[in-house]
């Protein structure tokens, strides 16, 4: 019975002990102490059969290697942030803009960069401002944001206010046989806003409640994809290229000049034990061109050490196709509005995957390049998921991810 | 739209039922495990990146939800 009464209150103890170094390293809003840096990369290669270059019909062989760094870097109530990246994406499906194989069309490239200051008003009230741009062959785009963020005394509640607005200005590649129409608008506005509300509700479960409403204004059609419509002429016999070369009716893709997106979301994330978490995560969306989308995640980090963790995750997506839609050769010639664009269509679709994380307490590796200054890797991540739809599209995705701290 | 209603009905169960609970900062243990963060990591923003591209539905979830980029 001693021995017993002994074991519980040693246990007792180091569960105090977890629980006041827990709070001496409260994660809640951690202050940034250290420099932080996040090596990204990852390779994604999908395939599929509804090219919308190709009015809806023909290959989406697609490759993009992505590369991102990530810094932050505190300084007094501070917290600097950049963030550059750089996509190189091969697609056979853009190939097809004009009818050469293999043309400059083929392969894009998108540059990006991001740079933001974080500053702590008091222990519990943040603001953020940034500003950013991207680039790629047709694309230029500009974008300011700023957020709000306030707790509650007992800091088991949180309000976070976002804005976000987006300049885009496009050049209007068009498919070759279409280029001798009138170019349009190439500009498009997006005015981004979110809330999320988050609430402690016990001590291993805690929820967060996101409301976002996107207002985009202008070019939002992509002016490379065609529409072929229902004009008698039939063209099953032929690929892609014979197709571009038939006499089928067919026109660039037009959709209208504004969109109203509304997606509201739930996290759900509860502490099974020292070994188990369950994050679970809930979407409603809808928007003005007809889509209704409900998205449904779980995953289960699962830490094998303290070092180790695995997690195990899928997502389950369903939605409704745009009112503008139909596929290749279905629209009638009198309509307003049409796409192809399969990404508009009706389906379902599935995620899953693996993701692993190393992150020793100590890191993985420590250099001490002088005496004040040292560079640990925080921690490795590597990551692989598959994503298919219910339209054949499928794909597969790898990451690795490298985390360090200099301090 | 029924999905709606349930989800309304749901959220507010949830936040009426837990409004009072106040658990103190020495309780949160649990809470501050990196994996309860109420966010998503990095290098899943990343991977999931390319979802906005290939579906009409987006946003809620701190990626992207239009601009920047030929998403939907």
């Amino acid at each position: 019975m001693f021995c017993f009464a002994h074991f519980f209150n040693k246990i007792q103890a180091q569960n105090n002990i977890n629980e006041i170094s827990n709070l001496a390293t409260d994660t809640t809003k951690p202050e940034l102490k250290q420099i932080e840096i996040d090596l990204l990369g990852s390779y994604y290669d999908q395939d599929g059969n509804n090219s919308p270059v190709t009015g809806g019909r023909g290959t989406e062989n697609l490759q993009d290697i992505t590369n991102n760094i990530i810094i932050s870097i505190p300084y007094g109530k501070n917290v600097f942030s950049i963030n550059i990246g750089q996509d190189n994406i091969t697609s056979a499906s853009t190939d097809n803009i004009d009818t050469d194989i293999s043309s400059d069309s083929r392969k894009d490239s998108r540059t990006h960069g991001d740079i933001g200051v974080t500053r702590k008003i008091t222990k519990r009230k943040s603001y953020l401002v940034g500003a950013g741009f991207s680039s790629e062959y047709d694309v230029t785009s500009f974008n300011l944001g700023s957020s709000y963020d306030v707790e509650t005394k007992n800091r088991n509640k949180s309000f976070s206010f976002k804005g976000k607005v987006f300049y885009d200005s496009y050049v209007l590649y068009r498919p070759v046989e279409l280029r001798n129409e009138s170019e349009g608008d190439n500009t498009r506005f997006t005015y981004n806003f979110a809330t999320t509300y988050t609430q402690v509700l016990t001590k291993k479960l805690q929820l967060a409640l996101t409301a976002e409403i996107t207002y985009q204004k202008g070019l939002l059609a992509t002016p490379f994809h065609r529409v072929y419509f229902n004009d008698g002429v039939n063209t099953d016999a032929l690929d892609e290229i014979e197709t571009i070369l038939s006499g089928k009716t067919r026109k660039r893709e037009l959709l209208p000049d504004n969109r109203f997106k509304t997606p509201v979301s739930l996290r759900f994330h509860y502490y099974i034990n020292s070994t188990f978490v369950f994050r679970g995560f809930y979407r409603y969306y809808f928007d003005d061109f007809g889509v209704i989308g409900n998205t449904f995640e779980i995953e289960l980090p699962t830490r094998i050490s303290r070092a180790i963790v695995f997690y195990p995750f899928y997502r389950y997506h369903t939605q409704t196709a745009a009112d503008y839609f139909a596929p290749f050769g279905e629209h009638e010639l009198m309509s307003k509005y049409y796409t192809s664009d399969f990404d508009l269509s009706d389906f379902d679709s599935h995620y899953y995957g693996l993701g692993f994380k190393y992150a020793p307490l100590f890191g993985v590796g420590r250099n001490e390049h002088s005496k004040k200054a040292m560079v640990k890797v925080k921690s490795i991540n590597l990551r692989y998921a598959n994503y298919s739809r219910s339209n054949n599209l499928d794909a597969n995705l790898f990451s690795i991810g490298l985390s360090f701290t200099v301090f | 739209m029924k999905t709606t209603k349930l989800f309304i009905l749901l959220l507010g169960s949830i936040l009426s039922v837990t409004s009072c609970t106040a658990v103190k900062e020495f309780q949160k243990a649990a809470l501050n495990d990196e994996d309860m963060k109420l966010s998503d990591s990095k290098i899943k923003v990343f991977d999931t990146n390319f979802q906005s591209y290939r579906e009409g539905a987006s946003g809620a979830n701190g990626g992207k939800s239009g601009g920047g980029c030929g998403c939907n």
